[in-house]
């Protein structure tokens, strides 16, 4: 699959700095969100660690072919969805680490959803409440799970809908990189379609507006860049209590290389 | 975790295949495990009691003392006559004359005799009408006769033709080659002495295929002149088994559809005075004759039982025989069998008891099992037992052993083979039976050693794999930290890895980073490091040097005391140069750093009192009017748990805000928290534990009457001081800060002490408090959580759905009143529950007299 991919990060209306980081790697096709907490200046120390380590994990093993695994291999998925996770356990204990090394560090932690997006399909990871929304077909759904107490109270059935907006622990994550040694990834891989439109985004934008009126939002639009700025406008639009980041990206059917040639030559003309 | 299937599944490949292979070994009888079957039958056998010798036969020997004193082997034939001569007038059964006579005496001076003899009577003849005296002609005749007996005395052929024929009762051998004649011609003329050597009476193969019998063409009989007169001639061929060793004797053999008898056959028959017309032979199956019975394998031949190794019987030299040393009784009514044993004459065959062993005691040991009737036999059902056998160990290998722990694995295929062998040998040694149990043996053996080394090279390389991962992981790691400016974290992930090539680079690259960050000191241990594996590694030395003199110099110029830490130290900002204060109070210095704030160590300079000043930081992301609420329910609840005055309570001095932080002092306490007690190496005697929970319980129960709920009761909120007193920390705030971080949230660990109505996002009161406080009770007696579901899922529904175990079964010796208190604390609804901390101080009381 082709990119068009588009990320945009802000710190919001509110705080003073901004906890949230982001990759995008278009050769390797990797994306990535990361929303530190752990009060002070640590969430934005964990959350670029583990943007840092997972991006070099992952290139290490497609460019360089090292292919050993940290953690637990799950035999239910690819190798690329493997190596994924392994990335994410090992910023885990890089975060993990350097938190009970350095005492200024101590209580940090971020969340992550990460993309790899491969020839027809895409792998996904995820840990804590950050999100990835799919658009396919005019759909929008939400294919991560929130790793937050509410969540899993809501899909106990404990609460309904409406309390766990109100909870009191809505904000509280139940998963983490950082503050343990050991941590459970999400693992998740799916087919890719032309055309799929893939929104990973930090709770900035989701704890302001809901679904509806996100997709509301950017229902008709087409480029990434745009429905970047639109969201992180909407977030700040909404409060702008926390930071918020938007990665967005448009995956395209490759065509073949006859093709590619004549569109690339058509367009050349057409200039 | 879950197993990996794909190493059952590849044993179970493994097993299959090991046992299809000896299975089908089995079926076809491959030569490979046969001949080891073989050996293991040879074993059995010479482990078998040996019978000694039947004193029906007697074995006469053509030995090396016969040769010493008679001559050169081929004798004259006339001494084996005399030799037959002189055991038949001892009156034996019958004579078997082990050696074959197939051609005519040649005998030059008979020939010569017979020449002159015949010019003689043509002479005779010539001149007898010449002749006129009667006296002439007598004289000329009984030189004719003369020459008669000259002829007759040296016509050995005659006179052992003689002897056999007076004797009567002298069996001779035959030879047959083995196998099938590849056409008619081949096969032999059957000659009139053969045809009165058959078996008549022979059980018709009931169709189907052929019996695979022992057959044999192109007979080499005795001369006919002996044979005509003998009492019977049979084969004395010998069937070897596939490894050349000599197990079995074939009482018939099948030639052009007739079957002989064997030479042993004949002298047994004759021995019972017996025809060979009431032999009766039933192909593959049995030979019968009067009461005589002869098992028969598949192809016509009996196992022979031998009596003993080479020379049980007793050889009796024919020199003994003919100088008549031996007393005739020896040989009265006995069976004789004359044979080679002579060096360089006999034939010498390799048998289960022995090698060089002569076939004449083959014979010997042959014609003793069928008189005494005893023999080894494969019984009928022996096929279906080594089959069922052979199924049993191929389950055992090829699914329960991959299955088993090594230990077990090595005793169950122990027993396996116990189980095989011991009967298998006790029904030969003791029975005569033959059940193969080479084939169930190599199975279990040979699976079993193929499993377990697979598995052990299997966990050898996995062993492998796991350390040299963590020696890329390290290496990983470092990097990873270096990448993060995490200089030290990296050294020391780096010093776990081996100092090769690409660490000394990777170590090499590290120091060059402590040096741009000016950390001379931790650069120089980085060199040195490389050091102890490599002196000369690039130009560390060099570095090394310069280094320190640059580290002197900088400890000289050094600015004291300085202070490194950044971000969240408002209160120093800009007071650098004066005493820190945070509203009335001097900092004096950092006690501990948590995620929600900083505590100080502080001092109220109007009373001259030390504090703990504990601050926090508000995320100033929540909307205005919304923090104005959360401030003002923060310093609520500080106020109340102000308010409270209770010597088992944390006491609050003051709550303020400075700086943008808001922060609370509180007694200054010297002491630590509970968690450590939980564990199960450091748990408190019962008595202590009821002690301390006793007055925990009492301040719940103050607090709660004033109103107080503390919202988060847990052993790391209950501080036990240096002096024994009790303290629960943290009244009411620790909640409110928990809800007030509203965006990034605060990481929480698992809500083990939560109660059932928190857990439901419910409106919680005191008795929240108790449930919480039962958890921690039952923690701190048996170092287990009641409820440990290893998900926040499982948890949640464990708290609000699932009974907590019985805290007896983790430890027994708990007294029962306190078993009633837990349960009771722990009740699902807050009306059954304890309804308020005076009911638990009660009955924690009542039970310390019982532990008492």
């Amino acid at each position: 699959m082709k990119l068009v991919v588009a990320g945009l990060t802000d710190v919001g209306m509110k705080r003073q700095n901004n906890e949230d980081n982001l990759s995008i790697d278009e050769e390797i096709k990797l994306l990535i969100v990361c929303d530190g907490a752990g009060g002070q200046a640590t969430g934005e120390v964990a959350s670029k660690i583990a943007v840092d380590v997972i991006l070099d994990q992952v290139r290490r093993s497609i460019l360089k072919k090292e292919r050993s695994i940290f953690g637990e291999k799950n035999p239910n998925f690819s190798d690329e969805t493997n190596q994924l996770a392994s990335s994410i356990r090992f910023a885990n204990q890089v975060i993990f680490e350097a938190a009970k090394k350095y005492p200024q560090n101590s209580g940090m932690a971020t969340t992550v959803v990460a993309v790899l997006v491969k020839e027809d399909n895409f792998v996904f990871c995820n840990v804590g409440d950050s999100r990835i929304y799919l658009i396919r077909e005019g759909q929008f759904t939400q294919i991560t799970n929130d790793h937050s107490l509410v969540m899993e109270q809501l899909r106990r059935g404990l609460i309904t809908k409406e309390q766990a907006e109100k909870s009191e622990y809505k904000n509280i994550l139940v998963r983490a990189l950082g503050p343990s040694q050991a941590v459970e990834v999400d693992l998740n891989e799916m087919p890719a379609k032309d055309g799929d439109l893939l929104i990973l985004c930090s709770d900035g934008l989701t704890h302001t507006a809901n679904d509806k009126q996100i997709y509301e939002l950017i229902k008709n639009d087409e480029d990434p860049v745009e429905i970047c700025k639109k969201l992180v406008k909407l977030a700040n639009d909404m409060g702008g209590a926390d930071n918020t980041t938007v990665v967005v990206a448009k995956l395209l059917k490759e065509e073949g290389l006859v093709k590619n040639f004549i569109s690339f030559m058509r367009n050349k003309y057409a200039s | 975790m879950k197993k990996k299937p794909s190493f059952i599944s590849s044993d179970l490949i493994i097993g299959l295949i090991i046992s299809l292979v000896v299975i089908i070994g089995f079926l076809v009888q491959l030569s490979f495990f046969e001949s080891l079957e073989y050996k293991f039958y040879d074993f059995r056998a010479k482990l078998r009691k040996s019978k000694g010798p039947s004193n029906k036969i007697v074995v006469v020997t053509i030995d090396d003392q016969s040769i010493a004193n008679i001559g050169r082997w081929p004798w004259p034939r006339a001494y084996i006559a005399e030799l037959i001569d002189k055991i038949s007038s001892a009156n034996p059964k019958v004579i078997g004359l082990n050696i074959l006579f197939t051609e005519q005496d040649r005998n030059a001076g008979l020939d010569e005799i017979r020449r002159l003899k015949a010019d003689f009577a043509s002479l005779l003849f010539k001149t007898q009408s010449k002749l006129k005296s009667t006296k002439d002609r007598e004289l000329l005749s009984s030189f004719l006769q003369n020459i008669n007996i000259a002829e007759a005395s040296i016509d050995n052929d005659t006179i052992l033709y003689e002897s056999i024929a007076d004797s009567k009762i002298v069996v001779l051998p035959m030879f047959f080659t083995l196998g099938k004649p590849l056409s008619e011609d081949q096969a032999g003329e059957e000659t009139p002495v053969l045809s009165t050597n058959t078996i008549t009476s022979v059980v018709k193969e009931s169709g189907k295929t052929p019996i695979p019998v022992l057959e044999g063409f192109m007979p080499v009989t005795p001369l006919d002149l002996f044979s005509e007169v003998s009492a019977g001639i049979g084969h004395s061929n010998l069937v070897s088994d596939s490894d050349g060793v000599i197990r079995r004797m074939s009482p018939v053999i099948k030639c052009n559809n007739k079957y002989y008898p064997s030479f042993a056959l004949q002298l047994v028959s004759l021995y019972l005075g017996l025809n060979l017309d009431k032999v009766n032979l039933n192909p593959g199956k049995e030979l019968s004759f009067g009461n005589a019975k002869i098992p028969l394998s598949s192809n016509n031949s009996m196992l022979i039982d031998f009596s003993g190794p080479t020379q049980t019987y007793q050889y009796n030299s024919v020199y003994d025989v003919l100088a008549e040393k031996i007393p005739p009784e020896v040989f009265k009514d006995k069976i004789i069998l004359v044979g080679y044993m002579a060096t360089g004459l006999t034939d010498l065959n390799v048998v289960p008891v022995g090698q060089n062993f002569p076939s004449t005691e083959i014979i010997a040991n042959s014609i003793q099992n069928i008189l005494e009737q005893k023999f080894i036999m494969q019984p009928s059902w022996s096929f279906t037992v080594e089959l069922v056998t052979l199924i049993i160990c191929a389950l055992f290998i090829t699914i329960l052993l991959p299955k088993m722990k090594a230990k077990w694995g090595a005793i169950f295929t122990a027993i396996l083979l116990i189980v095989v062998l011991v009967p298998s040998v006790y029904l030969f040694i003791y029975n005569g039976l033959w059940i193969k149990i080479f084939y169930p043996m190599f199975l279990l053996l040979f699976g079993y050693i193929v499993i377990t080394s697979k598995r052990f090279l299997l966990t050898e390389k996995r062993k492998e794999l796991v350390e040299a991962e963590s020696i890329e992981t390290n290496k990983m790691l470092g990097l990873s930290f270096q990448g993060q400016g995490m200089l030290d974290l990296a050294f020391e992930k780096f010093r776990k890895c081996p100092v090769d090539d690409a660490v000394k680079d990777l170590l090499y690259n590290l120091g060059l980073d402590f040096e741009r960050k000016r950390q001379f000191n931790k650069a120089v241990s980085v060199y040195e490091h490389i050091k102890t594996a490599d002196q000369k590694f690039k130009d560390i030395e060099e570095r090394i040097k310069t280094l320190k003199a640059a580290s002197e110099g900088m400890v000289v110029n050094a600015p004291g005391g300085k202070r490194s830490k950044g971000g969240d130290t408002v209160i120093m900002e800009g007071l650098a140069n004066q005493v820190p204060t945070l509203g009335r109070y001097e900092i004096i210095k950092e006690l501990g750093h948590g995620a929600m704030g900083t505590v100080y160590l502080g001092k109220d300079p109007k009373i001259n009192r030390m504090v703990a000043i504990k601050t926090v930081r508000f995320d100033d992301d929540i909307p205005e009017n919304e923090m104005k609420a959360v401030k003002e329910r923060f310093f609520r609840e500080a106020e109340s748990a102000g308010n409270l005055s209770h010597p088992n309570i944390i006491r609050i001095f003051d709550a303020g805000e400075d700086y943008d932080v808001s922060y609370i002092a509180m007694e200054l306490l010297e002491g630590e928290d509970l968690k450590n007690y939980c564990e199960k190496v450091n748990l408190f005697p019962i008595k202590e534990v009821v002690n301390i929970l006793t007055r925990v319980a009492d301040g719940l129960d103050y607090a709660h009457k004033l109103g107080v709920v503390h919202r988060d009761i847990k052993p790391a909120n209950i501080m036990l001081l240096k002096d024994g007193s009790v303290r629960i920390t943290d009244f009411g705030i620790a909640r409110v800060m928990a809800s007030s971080k509203t965006q990034t949230g605060t990481v929480l660990g698992t809500p083990s002490y939560m109660s059932p109505e928190q857990v439901a996002g419910k409106k919680v009161d005191g008795r929240a408090d108790l449930f919480s406080f039962g958890v921690m009770l039952f923690e701190m007696l048996s170092g287990e959580k009641p409820f440990n579901g290893d998900s926040i899922a499982t948890l949640i529904y464990q708290i609000a759905n699932e009974k907590h175990p019985d805290i007896k079964s983790i430890r027994p010796e708990i007294p029962d009143c306190l078993v009633t208190v837990i349960d009771k604390a722990l009740q699902k609804d807050p009306n059954n529950r304890y309804q308020n901390g005076k009911e638990i101080v009660d009955d924690l009381t009542a039970c310390m007299s019982q532990i008492q």
